[in-house]
C-alpha cells in the first residue's frame, strides 16, 4: 500500500510570467486552434494543454510537448525549452517510462540550471526524486528531495516546501526509520496547517496514519486517519478520503472489530470506484479479504481475493515495469554518462557495485549490437509476461489459479534480473576490448537464456534439467571472474534426477549471492558446493560457499542497498510461500553463517513426475 | 578437408561463423564462400559444389527449405542454423537433421562437425531432406512421419503407426503396428518432447503411449490401460488426473 507521494507536478503558473492561463483543457485547445502566432505564448499554451491531458491522452500530450520544444528552440526562448523538456519528461513519467522521463528531466535541469530559476529547478528535483523513490533507490531519492526542499525554501514556496518535507518523510518511513521520518511529517503539517491548505493536510495526516499503522500503534494511527477524513471531507479531497477510510478499515480489522472494519473498507471501495482508481480498489479488496478470512467467511474472502487479484494484475505491470526499468536505467546511465554527468548517481552506483567499470564504450558497433540484443530480450520478457495472463472460469479453480498467477509473475521476475546482470558482463568485455571473450560469453549466455525461457514457463522441472542451467550459469560467472571460484555439484544417489521435480531456478539467486556478495569480496579463491539431498520426504537443496559471509547491517541506507541486492532472495522466499499455500507443505529457506562462508538450505517437499 | 558454404542473409552471422571455422577448424573445414539470398545460394552450390552447407532457415522473405526445394538433387551435407524458429526446428528434428542455434556456441559446432566427420552413411541425407520438405509443406504443423536413428542407420516411421514407446535407460524401444519394434538411440524424454502435440501421453516414467491405441482403462490407484495389441501398462498415480483429462479431450476432438 503506497503512501501518497505528493507528486502534483508543479504549479504551472508560478513558472510563467503571468498567471492568466486557464486550467481547462478545452479553452486552451481553443486558443491553440485560433491563434497561430509563433511566440512564447503559444509555447506556454502548448505546455499547459500537454500538462492537462498528460494522464488522459498521453499521445497527444507528447506531440504537444515535442512541438513546444521545437517552437521554443525556434524563437530561442531558453526558459521555454527547459519547461518543454520538463513537460515531456512528465508525459513519460505518466506513461511509467522512467528511463525517458529521467532523460528529459535531466535535460530540463541542465537547461534550467543555466537560467538560475529555482522555481523550475525545485520542481524538476522533485520529479527526479520521485522516480528514484519509485525505484526504491532511497539514498539518491533523499538527496534530490533535500535539493527540492532547499530550492523551495529559497523561493519561499510553502506549497513546495510542504511537499518536499512530506516526501522526505515518506522515504524514511519506507525505510522503517520512524524517528527520522515523523519530524518531517510534523514540519510539513505545521506549515500546511498554518497556511490553511486542508487538501494537503489531509494527505499528510494519512501518511502519519499509515506510519503509525506500520508501527502497530493503532490508537495514534486511528487519530490521524480520523483527522485526515475530517479535512478530506471539508476540502472535497476524495483521494485522501479513500485512503483514510481504508486505513481505518485495517485498524478495526487488526482490533477484531470486524463489523466496523467491513463498513469502512466498503465505504473506501465505494469512493475508489467513483474515482475509477484501480490501485485503491485493489487495496480495498485486500483489506476486505483479510477481514473475511479472519471471520472465516471463506466464500466472501475468495470473492474479495479474486477481485483484488484481477485489479492488481492490471496495475502490477506498472510496478514490474518500474523494477525492470531500474536495470534499464543502469544501462542507459552508463551509456550517457559521457554526455550528462550525474555525479550523485555514479557515486551511489559505484558503492553499490553496479558499475564496475568507468570506461566509456569504445567499440560503438559492438555496443550497438548489445543494445539490440538487450531490447530484443526485453521485448521477449514482456511478450512472455503478457502470455502468462490466466483466464479464470470456475470459482473452485479460482483460488489455485490466483496462486498460479502469482507464481508465474514471480518466475517472470527472475528473468529480467538475470538478463541484465549477464549483459553487464558482456559489456565489461566490450569495454576491455576483449572480443574473443565477449563472443564466447554471448553464445553461452544465449544458450542459458534459451534454457531459462523454456524452464521458467513451467511450474516444476526435473532436477537434472535445472542443474544443467545452474551449472552453465556458474560456468559463465566463473569465466567472468577469471576462475576465481570452483564449484562442485553433488546429488544423492537416492534421488532420481530425471523424475524428481523442483521449481525452476530456485537456487540461482542464492548461487548468485554466494558469487557476488560472498566470494567476489574475498582475496583468495572461492568454492561453491551445491548438494541435493533426500531427507525423509523432503528434498534439501544446499548452497554453501567459503565467502565472506553475511555482513552485519550497519544502518538504514545500507539496508536499502542490501535489500536491492537480495531482490532474488526475496522473490525466492515469496515463491516458497506460494508453494506452501498451494501444496499445503512446509517448504523452508534457511540461511546461516558458517565459520567461513554462508550456507543456504532450501527444503522442498519431494515431488515426483511419475 | 570439408569444403563448406555458408548461406545466411545476415552478414554478421556469416562473419561470426567464418571466424569460428577459421580459428580452430582450419585443418578440417575450408570455407569456400557465402551467399546472402536464396538465388545466390542456389548458384553458389552449383558452381562451388560444397560438401557441407550451413543453411539459415529464414533467408529474407524466403526460407532455406525453399532453396532446397529448388535444387534438382542434394549431394551435400546440411547443418541448419537458426535463432528461434520453433516450427522449422521441429521439422528439422523430425528429419533427424543437424542444426545449430544462433549465436553459435563453439562446443555445439564442435559436436556437429565431429558427427559429420565420423558419420558413415551419408546417403540418407537426400531421404531426410525429402521428409523435411514434405513435412514443412503441411500447414497444420502435424507431421506424418519421423526419422529415427537406429543401430544400423535411419528408419522412417509413420507416426500414426506407433503404438507405444518404452524407455530402456538411454535407449527407447518403439512398438509399431503389426508387431514390429525397433530400438532407438534416443531417450524417452526426447520422444515425449517431439510427440506431445500428437495423441501421445507419458503415463509412466518408462512408458509413452499413443492414446488412440487404448482398448480399455482399468480403474485403480493409478489404474492401468490395455492397448489394442494386448499389452497392459500401469498408469502412474501422479499422472492419473492429467491422463484422464487428455483422454477425455481426445474423445471430443
Amino acid at each position: 500500500m503506497g503512501k501518497i507521494i505528493l507528486a502534483l507536478l508543479f504549479n504551472l503558473t508560478t513558472a510563467f510570467c503571468n498567471a492568466q492561463y486557464s486550467h481547462d483543457a478545452d479553452s486552451v485547445f481553443h486558443l491553440l486552434k485560433t491563434n497561430h502566432v509563433i511566440d512564447s505564448n503559444r509555447v506556454k499554451n502548448l505546455l499547459v494543454f500537454s500538462y492537462l491531458i498528460s494522464d488522459t491522452k498521453p499521445d497527444t500530450a507528447m506531440i504537444c510537448a515535442d512541438e513546444a520544444i521545437r517552437l521554443a528552440a525556434q524563437i530561442n526562448w531558453q526558459m521555454g525549452i527547459a519547461l518543454a523538456y520538463r513537460q515531456k519528461g512528465y508525459v513519460y513519467y505518466a506513461l511509467t517510462d522512467n528511463v525517458n522521463a529521467m532523460d528529459y528531466f535531466l535535460k530540463a535541469l541542465k537547461a534550467g540550471e543555466k537560467l538560475n530559476n529555482n522555481f523550475l529547478n525545485a520542481s524538476i528535483y522533485n520529479n527526479i526524486a520521485n522516480i528514484y523513490a519509485d525505484l526504491k533507490n532511497y539514498p539518491v531519492a533523499l538527496d534530490y528531495y533535500q535539493k527540492y526542499l532547499a530550492a523551495s525554501i529559497s523561493v519561499k514556496s510553502q506549497v513546495n516546501e510542504i511537499r518536499a518535507l512530506s516526501n522526505i518523510g515518506n522515504v524514511y518511513i519506507d525505510l522503517n526509520n520512524f524517528s527520522k521520518g515523523l519530524p518531517y511529517y510534523n514540519r510539513a503539517l505545521t506549515i500546511a496547517n498554518e497556511t490553511g491548505n486542508k487538501q494537503i493536510s489531509a494527505f499528510i495526516y494519512n501518511n502519519l496514519g499509515e506510519a503509525f499503522l506500520k508501527q502497530k500503534d493503532y490508537s495514534l494511527a486511528k487519530d490521524n486517519y480520523l483527522k485526515s477524513l475530517k479535512l478530506a471531507d471539508e476540502s472535497m479531497n476524495i483521494d485522501a478520503k479513500v485512503n483514510s477510510l481504508n486505513g481505518l478499515g485495517k485498524i478495526y480489522s487488526s482490533q477484531q472489530q470486524y463489523t466496523k472494519a467491513e463498513a469502512y473498507s466498503k465505504l473506501s471501495l465505494h469512493f475508489a470506484k467513483q474515482l475509477n482508481d484501480v490501485s485503491s480498489q485493489a487495496n480495498g479488496y485486500e483489506t476486505l479479504y483479510n477481514i473475511y478470512k479472519k471471520k472465516k467467511q471463506f466464500q466472501n474472502a475468495l470473492w474479495a481475493y479474486t477481485n483484488e487479484k484481477t485489479l492488481k494484475d492490471s496495475v502490477i505491470n506498472d510496478s514490474k515495469t518500474a523494477e525492470i526499468t531500474g536495470f534499464e536505467m543502469q544501462y542507459q546511465f552508463n551509456k550517457k554518462e559521457d554526455s550528462i554527468k550525474i555525479a550523485d548517481y555514479r557515486k551511489q552506483a559505484r558503492s553499490a557495485g553496479i558499475i564496475k567499470q568507468d570506461k566509456i564504450v569504445k567499440n560503438s558497433i559492438v555496443a550497438g549490437s548489445l543494445i539490440v540484443l538487450f531490447s530484443t530480450l526485453a521485448v521477449f520478457v514482456f511478450y512472455k509476461r503478457k502470455r502468462d495472463a490466466v483466464e479464470k472460469k470456475h470459482e473452485s479453480e479460482l483460488k489455485t489459479q490466483a496462486m498460479d498467477t502469482e507464481m508465474k509473475a514471480l518466475r517472470a521476475q527472475m528473468n529480467p534480473h538475470f538478463i541484465f546482470n549477464s549483459l553487464n558482463s558482456i559489456k565489461n568485455y566490450i569495454d576491455k576490448n576483449d572480443t574473443a571473450k565477449a563472443s564466447l560469453y554471448t553464445s553461452k549466455f544465449a544458450k542459458l537464456m534459451r534454457m531459462i525461457l523454456e524452464n521458467s514457463e513451467r511450474k516444476e522441472i526435473p532436477i537434472a534439467q535445472d542443474l544443467r542451467a545452474l551449472e552453465l550459469y556458474m560456468q559463465l560467472e566463473a569465466l567472468r571472474m577469471h576462475n576465481k571460484f570452483i564449484y562442485e555439484i553433488k546429488v544423492d544417489d537416492a534421488i532420481d534426477q530425471e523424475n524428481t521435480l523442483i521449481p525452476p531456478l530456485i537456487l540461482q539467486p542464492f548461487v548468485e549471492n554466494s558469487i557476488w556478495h560472498g566470494i567476489s569480496q574475498r582475496e583468495c579463491d572461492g568454492k561453491i558446493w551445491i548438494s541435493i539431498r533426500k531427507e525423509g520426504n523432503m528434498i534439501n537443496c544446499i548452497v554453501e560457499d567459503n565467502g565472506i559471509g553475511i555482513p552485519e547491517q550497519a544502518n538504514d541506507e545500507q539496508n536499502a542497498l542490501a535489500d536491492k541486492k537480495s531482490l532474488g532472495m526475496k522473490i525466492t522466499k515469496s515463491r516458497i510461500d506460494v508453494i506452501n499455500r498451494m501444496k499445503k507443505s512446509n517448504a523452508t529457506v534457511t540461511c546461516s553463517n558458517l565459520d567461513e562462508g554462508t550456507k543456504i538450505e532450501v527444503r522442498l517437499p519431494e515431488a515426483l513426475a511419475f | 578437408m570439408i569444403k563448406a558454404l555458408i548461406i545466411d542473409d545476415e552478414e554478421d552471422c556469416i562473419e561470426g561463423l567464418q571466424n569460428l571455422l577459421v580459428h580452430g577448424y582450419e585443418n578440417f573445414v575450408e570455407v569456400l564462400g557465402s551467399a546472402k539470398t536464396v538465388r545466390d545460394g542456389i548458384e553458389a552450390i552449383a558452381v562451388l559444389r560444397p560438401d557441407l552447407v550451413f543453411l539459415d532457415v529464414q533467408i529474407g522473405e524466403k526460407t532455406g527449405f525453399d532453396l532446397l526445394r529448388a535444387l534438382p538433387e542434394i549431394d551435400f551435407e546440411i547443418i541448419f542454423t537458426t535463432a528461434f524458429e520453433k516450427f522449422a526446428l521441429k521439422a528439422i528434428k523430425f528429419s533427424a537433421l543437424d542444426y545449430l542455434l544462433k549465436p553459435i556456441d563453439v562446443d555445439e559446432l564442435d559436436i556437429a562437425l565431429m558427427k559429420l566427420l565420423n558419420e558413415k552413411s551419408r546417403k540418407n541425407t537426400a531421404d531426410k531432406i525429402d521428409l523435411l520438405l514434405q513435412n514443412t509443406q503441411k500447414s497444420d504443423g502435424l507431421f506424418k512421419k519421423i526419422i529415427v536413428p537406429t543401430i544400423s542407420g535411419f528408419e522412417f516411421i509413420e507416426i500414426g503407426n506407433i503404438i507405444r514407446c518404452e524407455s530402456d535407460s538411454n535407449y527407447t524401444t518403439i512398438y509399431i503396428k503389426d508387431n514390429q519394434k525397433m530400438v532407438v538411440a534416443k531417450t524417452l524424454k526426447d520422444f515425449e518432447d517431439l510427440l506431445s502435440n500428437y495423441s501421445f501421453f507419458r503415463i509412466h516414467n518408462s512408458h509413452l503411449i499413443n492414446l488412440t491405441y487404448i482398448r480399455s482403462y482399468n480403474k485403480g490407484k493409478g489404474g492401468s490401460v490395455i492397448l489394442t495389441d494386448g499389452t497392459e501398462i500401469e498408469v502412474s498415480s501422479r499422472r492419473k488426473d492429467d491422463f484422464i483429462t487428455r483422454l477425455s479431450a481426445l474423445k471430443f476432438s
